[in-house]
């Protein structure tokens, strides 16, 4: 194994369900290999070392990772998330065109977004917490899925312009 | 020693890519092809074809995240069909109608790791006790959950030892007792009588108190039997928690297992942590929604009366396995009810070929759904012609025959078998 060498973090989990595709949830573990022998276990008869939380483990999860990676290669796995952002900044900026709150972190794929009112909430999957709710572009979600979304908020908004407005908004 | 593989490094010229190396997913298919007829020591059934779910699988991401209970936002999940195969296996080990609550698992280990987290919470000074032969992954759990804990003799054949317990429990009646029941051990599938477990700790009057059954291996057989033919280790004889394997006997294509407690007791610890209304229920958060789906075709395909049909086969497979064995002098012993027959380690003609699980002098092989009579019988040639040829020889290269039975193995299993390459 190799390590992961950050300052924060000497363990990073992946979650390949945000980037790759994959149909059931997986996730990748890297940690330092001087680490790992201090903790792994001898099992003898499966003539593999306990290493992991799980002991027995998904084959089919490793296969379908490999092969989302060999099938898209690193410029296709750039080109993708880059796509993902650009939709993703298209969504912000559009919503504030809309007078919406918004708010994006540069590199995010998640638009946070101030809790749509009831008709648009009827209709999309959004997560909500607490007067905010957020989109994301995953791959897989496209320029017109956007669109339809957006439409669907100029709508809301037209016919209740006075509600759920935040005003003064600088983000 | 097996191979070492190579340390990982970064995978180079993956920008020039030409897509997944057919080459690789050939040279895969034919790994598993040429290795599966030979793998009778490990306990997976294989007579599965779930080519219906197949566009399920190539195309769907489905996440049971969090409750089974609670379906969530997101329409892409299968908590309904995970609700049918968790009361299922509650049915069958006769969990309380009103106080049931499970999900599905990554394998039994997950399960165990749940339940145990669970007791912990309820008894958070309990010294837990297990089996010298439980499973790999409840010292593993214990370690994780940080819990005091006393590792207990087995007898020979792999069963706890209930005087040892007894003891060891009498010594520390002040705390509050997590016992460990394992229901079919690796080795030689000994199941721990929950029954009596229960008696010693109502004998010691130690009331709070914790069992949870790993039930991996045999927990689904072994309740798909009458109930006067079945040991003590259900819901019904005591136990607070089971976890059973989906992958061992009902098969399944990835690792998977079911968990079932007590809801009662998930309900106090829910108060007493404060989760809330949407609860991070689980171990692992977002879950696999194709592996309830896999269980639920399965049981659904088979049927209780399909399930214990299999099962009753599997088991006339090792008791035919056992007579031959007898029949040809080689020592052998198999648990009434076990598909598992542990029998002193064959000549190496024999391990070279075949793929068993051997420890210190003995070995098992498992006769799993998808075993066929026929492989057992060409094993058991091979056998025959393996002990007829040491008997020949009268040279002294014959196998030193161990003194102990399988038990007293402290690391576990030696991989013996094939090593085709």
């Amino acid at each position: 194994m190799t390590a992961a060498t950050t300052d924060q973090a000497e363990h990073r989990q992946q979650d390949p369900l945000r980037g790759l595709q994959y149909p059931t949830p997986p996730a990748i573990v890297v940690t330092k290999a001087s680490h790992r022998s201090r903790v792994a276990r001898g099992v003898g008869y499966t003539a593999s070392p306990d290493a992991t939380i799980t002991g027995s483990r998904s084959g089919h999860a490793p296969l379908i990772l490999w092969y989302a990676i060999h099938h898209h290669g690193v410029t296709g796995l750039r080109r993708r998330a880059e796509h993902a952002r650009h939709l993703a900044a298209d969504a912000h900026q559009r919503l504030r065109e809309l007078g919406w709150d918004a708010y994006r972190h540069p590199h995010a794929f998640t638009v946070v977004l101030r809790t749509p009112p009831e008709p648009v909430l009827h209709k999309w999957v959004l997560a909500s917490d607490n007067g905010w709710s957020h989109l994301i572009t995953m791959p897989g979600i496209t320029a017109e899925t956007v669109d339809a979304f957006l439409d669907d908020m100029a709508a809301a908004i037209a016919a209740a312009p006075t509600t759920d407005m935040v005003a003064g908004s600088d983000r | 020693m097996t191979q070492q593989p190579p340390p990982l490094a970064a995978v180079a010229a993956l920008d020039d890519h030409d897509g997944p190396p057919p080459e690789m997913l050939q040279a895969l298919r034919q790994r598993l092809d040429t290795a599966r007829p030979f793998n009778i020591g490990f306990p997976g059934a294989t007579d599965f074809d779930y080519t219906a779910l197949t566009e399920l699988f190539a195309a769907h991401l489905l996440n049971n995240v969090g409750d089974p209970w609670i379906d969530g936002v997101a329409a892409n999940h299968t908590k309904p069909i995970e609700r049918e195969v968790v009361t299922f296996a509650a049915d069958l080990l006769r969990a309380s109608a009103d106080d049931r609550w499970g999900y599905v698992t990554t394998g039994g280990s997950e399960g165990n790791l749940y339940a145990l987290h669970l007791a912990r919470d309820l008894l958070p000074h309990a010294i837990a006790f297990y089996s010298d032969c439980a499973h790999y992954s409840i010292p593993k759990a214990l370690r994780l959950l940080n819990l005091d804990a006393v590792r207990i003799r087995a007898n020979p054949w792999g069963q706890i030892d209930y005087d040892d317990l007894t003891r060891q429990l009498d010594r520390r009646r002040h705390r509050p007792a997590i016992v460990i029941a394992t229901v079919g051990t690796t080795m030689t599938e000994a199941v721990d009588d929950v029954r009596r477990i229960s008696a010693i700790l109502d004998h010691l009057a130690i009331r709070d108190r914790f069992i949870h059954a790993d039930a991996a291996l045999s927990g689904i057989p072994l309740a798909l039997l009458d109930a006067q033919q079945r040991p003590g280790f259900d819901f019904a004889d005591g136990a607070d928690s089971i976890s059973i394997s989906g992958h061992k006997f009902i098969g399944s294509p990835m690792p998977s297992g079911i968990v079932v407690v007590r809801a009662t007791h998930r309900d106090r610890v829910a108060r007493t942590v404060g989760y809330t209304a949407a609860p991070d229920a689980t171990i692992s958060g977002s879950r696999s929604g194709h592996a309830p789906l896999v269980l639920w075709y399965a049981i659904h395909k088979h049927g209780r009366e399909g399930l214990k049909k299999r099962a009753e086969q599997a088991r006339q497979l090792a008791a035919y396995t056992k007579t031959r064995l007898d029949d040809l002098g080689w020592p052998s012993h198999r648990y009434d009810h076990a598909f598992t027959v542990v029998f002193r380690t064959p000549p190496e003609s024999v391990l070279r070929k075949w793929v068993l699980a051997t420890d210190n002098g003995w070995s098992h092989l498992i006769t799993m759904p998808g075993i066929t009579a026929d492989t057992i019988d060409a094993f058991l040639t091979d056998m025959a012609n393996a002990v007829a040829a040491t008997a020949d020889d009268r040279t002294p290269t014959k196998p030193v025959l161990p003194t102990q039975p399988p038990s007293s193995g402290r690391n576990g299993l030696k991989p013996v078998g094939s090593r085709r390459s």
